[in-house]
């Protein structure tokens, strides 16, 4: 519902005025004049007479025409494009866990998570445990037809290539989005997904190779940031045995920690992985999420002091405007040599799924690796659909005039209640009632 | 013709008009004319009617034609009327344009009687006694005499108390012999004084004819809200509760109207309640219609035998 003018609903505190004198008027009673008193036995008088079932009716009509009158100045509609929007809003899904492939048996509580998370950003959602996805879409596509909104399918599994077709949307109805989430393999540890320490992996890794992202459990934002990485196609995992990266972000409790326990990078492969990172990985769009300090070229060191970033370390990313987005050192309290990332970039950023995507790149290793075979990244994302119009037929658009046509059906019942407090006034022998008066009772 | 409302009738402001309306409303529908004079003089014979009264039949005729003739009689004065009115100020209610005030109604019901005995012969009096003027007006017969009733009843207001047995008492001192006396009166004021003096007139041997007056509001309060009643015509304001008092009010006017009409009825008194929201015509009609048929008087506005 829209308001024409919202500025007139402010005149529904008129609606008390009527109330009030209702409780404390005492207009005094009418007079007749009579041709004889000898019949006419004398009544004892109360103060106030608000308890009378008829006066309380008058006081009720009375404040619901003002009420309609108040809200038909306002002017309510509902246009089509608010229909639109609670439509377009609306978003149904079904999430199919795949329990068949080894991602899920290497971590079914993280598998669940990640499907129960979907369920949960959902405004409408259901979750389907199955052996076959593929032979559970047709159900879940006719379930989808008769929803409201956008609808979508979201197959959480590993995507082991023989196990499902090339063409996996062809088996829906094409108004319908078809996403993937996939799982890896390698986990052991049970969690939820809002906490620290999560490893954000390709699925093609290997279960030695992770990247952590650290952050503030506390931050609800991360937990948005986790959800986008997954959307473009990034496992979450809880990391192993085996460290190589971690991006540190803003806000997290750690942070200072870990930049007191940094040391300038000195591993080899650590060294590689940095050069890597800082050659070809982020052709970042840093301008919109870095906040570069406004006092020009002396930025960088206000940063660095503002953070207690070392000297030694190694910027790896810098906004166009020249302030720095990313540092590197390495870790030398984990078991392994660790790469340790460190942004002044908010959780929520989008930039921040981008990082982490590209440190997976840089330190993923080739596919060929890989003991199991699964359906690449491309193909993953040739999947994905463009967000089909949201179905509007469920509702029925309404007219142009809509607003207008309210308006006046409120008038009409203005009208209409006028009529009825006149007739109910009537009715109380033409005394003005509601406005107090003297009671009488014998 | 249709009966008239009271609401047409107040919106006449010609008296003589209303009442000769009221007069052909009497009229309507009657099988023989209701008004003979009590001591007449042979006038010419008629074809007899089924409801003719058998003592006017000629039986003489009769036995010689062997067919009904009815007698009929050159109508002479023989019977004075006194009307006495109320004029006090409860008589002014209602006063609200939508109908007729009691007093107006009770003028209009008594030049309509004074009509309809003065074309059939009688003499017909007025007396009014207020607090500040009144009018007595010996009875008398003819139109001049009509026309200056009828100017009276339309110049009297409603005002101040009424001394009914007084006016009662003047009315039956102006006739002379015995004769007809009609009330028209609400009977609010010094009911025991008025009752008493009706008895005494009766008891004199004139015919009386108490036509009490009550409009729509007097008879039930209507509403129900909380209402400060003021007298007419002492000005003692009462609050009462309209919708709590309206049970015990409308019984106690019924039983006032009983006990009047009792009252009279034990005295030989004819009791005529007029309801001011009802056309007078008919109620009228059928007083008169059923006083005929009654068989004690000679005429409907004629003296009852004793």
């Amino acid at each position: 519902m829209s308001w024409g003018s919202v500025g007139a609903l402010t005149g529904l505190l008129l609606v008390a005025l009527p109330v009030i004198i209702h409780l404390l008027g005492k207009d005094p009673a009418t007079r007749r004049t009579f041709p004889t008193l000898r019949f006419i036995t004398a009544s004892r008088l109360l103060p106030t007479r608000w308890s009378r079932i008829h006066d309380l009716l008058l006081l009720a009509i009375r404040c619901a025409v003002l009420t309609a009158a108040i809200v038909a100045l306002a002017r309510p509609y509902r246009s089509q494009t608010a229909v639109a929007g609670d439509n377009a809003a609306r978003l149904s899904r079904v999430v199919v866990l795949d329990t068949s492939g080894v991602g899920y048996r290497e971590n079914p509580s993280g598998a669940r998570a990640v499907a129960q998370a979907l369920v949960g950003s959902a405004n409408t959602a259901v979750l389907v445990t199955t052996n076959d996805p593929t032979d559970e879409l047709q159900g879940a596509a006719s379930w989808l037809a008769h929803e409201p909104g956008l609808a979508e399918i979201v197959v959480v599994s590993d995507f082991a290539s023989e196990r499902y077709p090339e063409n996996l949307p062809a088996l829906v109805a094409s108004s319908i989005d078809v996403r993937t989430v996939r799982i890896g393999r390698g986990d052991n540890a049970s969690t939820s997904v809002v906490a620290p320490g999560f490893a954000w992996r390709a699925s093609p890794l290997p279960a030695a190779l992770s990247v952590d992202l650290i952050a503030s459990p506390q931050d609800a934002d991360f937990r948005d940031a986790v959800l986008r990485a997954v959307a473009q196609g990034v496992a979450v995992d809880r990391s192993g045995g085996s460290v190589r990266a971690a991006v540190v972000l803003s806000g997290a409790d750690v942070r200072t920690q870990l930049l007191q326990s940094a040391l300038a990078i000195t591993s080899p492969s650590i060294v590689r992985l940095a050069a890597r990172l800082t050659r070809e990985s982020f052709a970042l769009p840093l301008n919109a999420d870095v906040v570069a300090p406004a006092d020009g070229p002396g930025a960088q060191g206000t940063e660095r002091a503002s953070m207690a970033v070392p000297a030694s370390a190694v910027p790896i990313a810098r906004a166009r405007a020249g302030a720095v987005a990313l540092w590197a050192l390495e870790d030398s309290v984990t078991a392994g040599p660790r790469l340790l990332l460190f942004s002044t970039l908010p959780v929520r950023s989008p930039t921040v799924a981008h990082i982490v995507a590209a440190v997976v790149q840089a330190i993923a290793p080739t596919e060929s690796a890989i003991g199991v075979q699964v359906l690449t990244d491309s193909v993953l994302q040739s999947w994905h659909r463009a967000p089909a119009a949201p179905k509007s037929a469920a509702v029925r658009p309404a007219p142009a005039d809509a607003g207008a046509s309210l308006a006046r059906l409120l008038w009409c019942a203005v009208l209409m209640l006028l009529g009825l407090e006149w007739f109910v006034r009537r009715r109380s022998s033409g005394v003005i009632v509601g406005l107090g008066g003297h009671d009488a009772e014998r | 013709m249709s009966s008239l409302s009271p609401a047409v009738v107040a919106a006449i402001d010609d008296l003589e008009l209303s009442a000769r309306l009221v007069v052909e409303g009497l009229r309507t529908g009657a099988h023989r004319s209701p008004f003979h004079g009590f001591s007449t003089e042979f006038r010419q014979h008629r074809p007899y009617m089924a409801g003719d009264d058998l003592k006017h039949l000629d039986w003489k005729l009769f036995g010689r034609s062997d067919r009904l003739y009815s007698r009929q009689f050159r109508e002479t004065t023989n019977v004075s009327i006194m009307l006495v009115l109320d004029t006090s100020a409860s008589m002014g209610f209602p006063n609200d344009s939508a109908q007729p005030s009691k007093l107006r109604y009770a003028a209009i019901v008594a030049a309509a009687l004074a009509h309809l005995a003065i074309a059939q012969g009688h003499a017909v009096g007025l007396m009014t006694t207020a607090a500040q003027s009144g009018v007595m007006l010996k009875a008398r017969g003819g139109r001049p005499h009509l026309r200056s009733l009828i100017a009276q009843l339309d110049g009297l207001k409603a005002e101040g108390s009424w001394d009914g047995a007084r006016a009662m008492s003047l009315g039956a001192q102006l006739l002379q012999r015995r004769s007809l006396m009609i009330v028209l009166s609400d009977f609010y004021d010094n009911e025991e004084g008025v009752q008493r003096e009706l008895r005494h007139i009766a008891q004199h041997g004139h015919d009386v004819i108490a036509m009490q007056l009550l409009s729509a509001e007097e008879r039930s309060l209507a509403g129900r809200a909380a209402i400060e009643f003021e007298d007419l015509e002492t000005g003692e304001r009462r609050m009462a509760d309209v919708q709590a008092i309206s049970a015990d009010y409308a019984q106690s006017v019924a039983a006032f109207v009983e006990r009047t009409r009792q009252s009279a009825a034990s005295a030989g008194i004819d009791h005529i309640l007029l309801p001011t929201d009802q056309p007078p015509e008919i109620i009228l009609r059928d007083y008169l219609r059923q006083r005929s048929l009654a068989g004690g008087s000679i005429g409907p506005l004629g003296l009852r035998r004793r």
